[in-house]
């Protein structure tokens, strides 16, 4: 019993005590990054990882996650914690019929094609609709989110220290839920879809429509990313919903390790913190970066978190992570 | 309706299609022949494009010299990405070199916003504009469709009467089968790549003269390569010539006459609702 919650624990204490360590708003602003990164990157992790297909257009679940919550609070006054629920179920939603639409067709490639069609057409749509998004020049000012309760004293999620817990609390319940629902028949039909889907559908596993609710499942928790995202940040344009977070997005989770549950977290870790430590090169970041993805998809396919547990299990052979 | 309009987009859309088929078929060449997705062509597109301008301008070429420069380029670039980025992925699942080509894309794209951070305009080799009855029609457009014309056929000159051609073509139809006739695949691969980088690099320098040369123009490109190809099929080489002329027809057409910031939106639609309604494409028989 406690062995088996032994690592999760440890995690659990180690990510509360973190800030108490890397103290400051800069460390600060790096780990809330990590966090919301890392929801993003778990949610996408359950298309790649456990569905065996790529999505290009979980960009634009993001963006549309953070527009959705953005103006729901900025426009009709909303509390951000209402807004922010809106926003993940309605991203939920439209994951689902873009879900079903593209995986009543289509598998592997063309359904890359398909979701990077998906996303594109919403990134322009974002990008043109001025008098909703107000186009290129962005949203700024959206509030961040408060507890306020009376006799009780008001909390505002405003430094990065608070808003850490914040998302560090979503980060574990996205973990609690995605591990609880691998282990019930929904994860197992997942995992049947990307081993053999024929063999699924024949035995009554209806690939398409579990596929289907783990794509809505993913575009959801992207669009919680999102939220978390902009009223964190509180800037918002459509260069969410673009191609430079589809890319960054595919680095995280591959780069982490596909199909683990700490891959996509340390994913996201690497890939808040290397563009930090490339900052010394400036201009040449981004480049640095491809190079850095590529030669990760070339030499470690796997990705980090497979990698380093088989460096483990080589050191101490009787240890079983 | 206004048949000057019409006739004016439609000399527009032809000119810009005529670009989109020779894109897309290097695309839908090395799809055909090595089943990648190659992401990165864009950016081929986009540095034949801004290559042919440095070229002029630094060296002072002419537009046809640079032209071919810059293509010759493209195709080492083909080569290079083969090598580093496809070849040692192509054993693993496609959808690895899916990403190792969007990586390529990325450096490629990224190196080419520090090389040439503002949009330029590139001189049209041939000025002035010949009226065709009432339809414009400017000597750079003329230039395109005529080069264009004439890379589209010799491609298909090459893909059907050529040796090398014929090797490619096999390779695409059954690789085993080709192996097992004695033909060199991986030198195939290494060919493929070569001429799809040219083919993409003439692409990008012949519509340098009509739109503005910047480096997001691989991005739009090679969706609207994607759309292309994949309406007509994977794989298919004529059929990309139909839909990508018409493709630019009805994309002019649609800009005209409906909305023009939604025209790359209505392309990306067209593709998502032919490939609901046909997934293997247009023109491919079961």
């Amino acid at each position: 019993m406690l062995r088996k919650h032994l690592v999760p624990l440890t995690l659990l204490i180690v990510a509360i005590l973190l800030p108490f360590i890397l103290t400051g708003d800069y460390f600060g602003h790096l780990l809330v990054m990590t966090c919301i990164f890392a929801v993003l990157a778990l949610g996408l992790d359950i298309i790649i990882g456990y569905m065996g297909q790529i999505s290009m257009g979980h960009a634009a679940f993001f963006g549309i996650g953070a527009y959705t919550s953005a103006l729901l609070s900025l426009r009709l006054g909303l509390s951000v914690w209402l807004s922010g629920l809106t926003a993940i179920v309605f991203v939920g939603i439209l994951g689902f019929f873009i879900g079903y639409i593209s995986l009543s067709r289509t598998r592997g490639v063309p359904f890359a094609i398909v979701t990077f069609g998906f996303g594109l057409a919403l990134w322009l749509l974002c990008a043109n609709w001025y008098n909703l998004t107000r186009g290129f020049s962005g949203i700024s000012r959206i509030p961040h989110p408060v507890i306020a309760i009376p006799w009780l004293p008001k909390i505002e999620f405003k430094s990065p220290f608070s808003y850490y817990y914040l998302v560090l609390a979503c980060l574990f319940l996205t973990i609690y839920l995605i591990r609880r629902l691998l282990q019930c028949r929904f994860g197992r039909a997942v995992i049947a879809f990307r081993e053999n889907e024929s063999l699924a559908s024949s035995i009554g596993v209806d690939p398409l429509w579990y596929g289907t609710l783990a794509f809505a499942l993913s575009a959801a928790l992207a669009g919680l990313s999102g939220a978390a995202f902009a009223h964190f940040v509180r800037f918002i344009t459509p260069n969410l919903l673009g191609m430079d977070y589809v890319f960054m997005m595919l680095i995280m989770v591959i780069v982490g390790g596909k199909g683990t549950i700490l891959g996509p977290v340390i994913g996201a870790a690497v890939f808040v913190l290397v563009p930090e430590w490339l900052r010394v090169v400036e201009q040449f970041r981004p480049v640095l970066l491809g190079i850095f993805f590529l030669l990760c998809i070339i030499f470690l396919p796997g990705g980090i978190y497979p990698g380093l547990v088989a460096l483990w299990s080589r050191a101490f052979p009787s240890q079983k992570l | 309706m206004d048949w000057v309009v019409i006739g004016q987009q439609t000399w527009n859309g032809l000119t810009n299609g005529v670009a989109y088929v020779i894109f897309a078929l290097g695309l839908n060449l090395i799809f055909g022949v090595l089943k990648v997705t190659n992401i990165a062509h864009g950016e081929f597109f986009m540095l034949g494009a801004m290559l042919l301008v440095s070229l002029q301008g630094l060296l002072g070429m002419n537009f046809f010299l640079a032209l071919i420069s810059s293509t010759l380029l493209g195709a080492g670039l083909g080569f290079l990405c083969n090598r580093i980025a496809v070849r040692p992925l192509l054993t693993a699942s496609p959808l690895s070199t899916l990403l190792s080509t969007l990586a390529v894309s990325y450096i490629l794209l990224n190196a080419g916003i520090i090389i040439w951070p503002f949009p330029k305009t590139v001189e049209p080799p041939l000025s002035g504009t010949l009226n065709l009855g009432v339809v414009r029609i400017t000597g750079a457009s003329l230039v395109t469709l005529g080069l264009g014309g004439l890379v589209i056929a010799g491609l298909y000159f090459f893909l059907s009467r050529v040796r090398m051609g014929k090797e490619i073509d096999a390779t695409s139809q059954h690789m085993v089968g080709a192996s097992l006739v004695g033909i060199n695949v991986k030198r195939v691969y290494d060919l493929t790549f070569v001429i799809a980088g040219a083919l993409a690099a003439i692409g990008g320098g012949l519509v340098a003269p009509l739109w503005q040369a910047n480096t997001t123009m691989g991005q739009y490109v090679l969706l609207k390569g994607f759309a292309i190809v994949v309406v007509a099929g994977m794989g298919n080489v004529l059929g990309c010539l139909w839909v990508g002329l018409l493709a630019g027809i009805a994309e002019a057409l649609f800009g005209q006459y409906v909305a023009m910031y939604h025209k790359e939106g209505f392309l990306f639609g067209v593709m998502i609702i032919s490939l609901l309604l046909k997934p293997e494409g247009l023109f491919t028989k079961r």
